[in-house]
């Protein structure tokens, strides 16, 4: 049989963001995936070296707008790790409260999406319900509803009032039981099932190989989650379960991330009655030497932030990598053998976010050495703006 | 201060396998520095990546993996800082490596570990894109991020490309 080239991308109603994926397609089946990456890249990498660590926080927030709170967080202890900074133990609950209330929302907006993909709308609906109580209560916590600006360098900005605290507390174990529910009628309704179970299938150690993150590769029962490999904040001391799945197809993805939502419903009440008392934040010093490394399991899986700084205002060197860049290999094996119906469920098992992965403008870039004349976007606008 | 008391209570576990590692590849390693209980940053000789992240990939095949590759741009000391990291993750031996390995700024060629780890073939197209560090090996290097038609030779995360700083104000 003859192999077509399907190209899906970078604008396609299954991609609900900008990528493209160039499928080999024989009959149904897809036998080789060239992604090609970068329809968003913004230079955000060069811009950090400009910025101090207050513009730079604000930056790193606009990676991603899911998983901002990860963003800031990871940032900010980069940054705390290379000026060493120790963060009162007030704010290190706080922040892990926040951090959480962030995972639980991306993971209800992820499994709504899975559901809307497959056509079961209702459950779509009931999901995102569930997600609109999550967001109210994460805009009381910290004054925004999706962008929180919460985390700072050296602590966080906002306190949690007793009543807030009440609130939560009164909310959420709610929540949980319809998360179980939920639970029961992703393992069991044919719906679902039928369209998730044995689609994707990837090892373990070939995902390790391809250092794939996050619930993707728990899913395929390899327990890493850097809350449990490499504890951050108060992670050590909060009690709390990697869940892993042996399946390794999507329907162990997507039931990862149901599962976590309840075990982090647990780690968010524990936190709120073990929050110590105290400051929630602390100075840092404008100019810093050193390095730091800030690594935090965002909703997708690791994220790293890793910063230089030379003595002065703005770091020498920043790097990023986040999850969904590295799960990208990963996803491409998983295509492989599989039908072309089944491409939107498979690259929705990861939760890819493709915002994140580009993140670095090229509108900005004064190249001297080259020959190619770079515009502003004030230049742009003029030029094309009446055509 | 803070992050310097913690070193003390080393795990032994990983102090061992600090120990083994400096010893199966003596004169490969140039020194090694424990940041945190579960962190070290070890400086290898050029061209010896390869095979200790071989030896570590064989040893640990279930239970590591790569985090990233990173160059750091030192303008001043004609150099490339290649930064490879590597996370073990067995249970009762979690440790952060660090491998870092200096590259002339002038010639900036190392070979790939694409055929080790199959992973890292993205990241050394970003480090080529970005850099124009080679990797000699690298079965499709090209672009990843860049638009097509970005000119050759021109690697924007260098020091010496510079961003145009134009304020406008913006109504």
């Amino acid at each position: 049989m003859s192999t077509i080239s399907l190209i899906i991308g970078p604008q396609h109603p299954a991609l609900h963001e900008a990528e493209r994926f160039l499928f080999k397609v024989e009959g149904e089946t897809v036998i080789d995936v060239i992604p090609r990456i970068g329809y968003m890249h913004r230079g955000i990498e060069k811009l950090m070296e400009t910025k101090t660590f207050v513009e730079g926080l604000y930056l790193a927030e606009r990676i991603c707008g899911i998983c901002n709170v990860a963003h800031t967080l990871c940032f900010a202890e980069a940054v705390e790790q290379a000026a060493d900074v120790e963060v009162p133990p007030r704010a290190k609950y706080l922040r892990v409260i926040a951090h959480e209330f962030n995972r639980l929302h991306s993971h209800l907006l992820l499994l709504g999406v899975a559901a809307e993909l497959m056509g079961f709308e209702t459950l779509f609906m009931l999901f995102w319900r569930d997600r609109e109580l999550v967001m109210s209560l994460f805009e009381e916590l910290t004054g925004n509803r999706v962008i929180s600006a919460y985390v700072r360098v050296g602590g966080v900005t906002r306190d949690i009032s007793p009543t807030l605290a009440d609130k939560i507390k009164d909310k959420l174990p709610k929540l949980y039981k319809r998360i179980e529910r939920y639970k029961k009628v992703l393992s069991e309704d044919p719906t679902f099932t039928t369209r998730t179970i044995d689609v994707g299938y990837i090892s373990g150690s070939k995902l390790l190989a391809l250092g794939a993150v996050g619930p993707t590769i728990r899913g395929s029962g390899v327990k890493i989650d850097l809350r449990y490999t490499d504890p951050y904040e108060v992670y050590d001391e909060i009690p709390f379960n990697v869940i892993t799945y042996k399946e390794g197809d999507s329907w162990a993805r997507y039931m990862v991330r149901i599962d976590e939502c309840l075990e982090l419903i647990n780690i968010v009440l524990y936190a709120l009655d073990h929050l110590p008392q105290g400051p929630i934040c602390t100075k840092v010093p404008r100019t810093i030497e050193g390095e730091g490394e800030g690594r935090v399991e965002a909703p997708r899986g690791e994220l790293l932030h890793h910063t230089i700084w030379r003595g002065g205002v703005t770091p020498w060197r920043h790097r990023v990598r986040t999850p969904t860049y590295a799960n990208i290999p990963g996803v491409c094996e998983m295509f492989k053998g599989y039908h072309v119906a089944d491409i939107p469920i498979i690259l929705g098992s990861i939760d890819p976010c493709f915002a994140c992965t580009d993140r670095t403008t090229v509108m900005l870039l004064d190249v001297e050495s080259g020959t190619k004349k770079t515009m502003t976007i004030g230049e742009i606008k003029k030029k094309y703006w009446r055509r | 201060m803070a992050a310097k008391s913690k070193v003390r209570n080393v795990p032994e576990k990983v102090s061992r396998f600090l120990e083994e590692l400096r010893k199966e590849f003596k004169d490969k390693i140039l020194s090694i520095k424990v940041l945190t209980p579960i962190r070290a940053e070890v400086k290898i000789a050029r061209n010896s990546h390869k095979q200790i992240i071989k030896w570590l990939r064989d040893r640990f095949a279930e239970s590591s993996y790569l985090v990233t590759i990173n160059t750091v741009d030192y303008i001043d000391r004609g150099d490339f800082e290649l930064q490879y990291e590597i996370q073990l993750a067995e249970d009762d031996l979690k440790l952060h490596l660090t491998l870092k390995m200096d590259i002339p700024r002038a010639n900036p060629e190392v070979e790939t570990i694409t055929d080790v780890v199959p992973g890292a073939l993205l990241y050394e197209c970003e480090n080529y894109e970005m850099f124009g560090v080679r990797f000699i090996g690298h079965p499709a290097l090209g672009k990843v991020f860049l638009p097509e038609d970005w000119p050759d030779n021109v690697y924007p995360l260098r020091k010496e490309v510079k961003l145009i700083k134009k304020v406008k104000k913006v109504r």
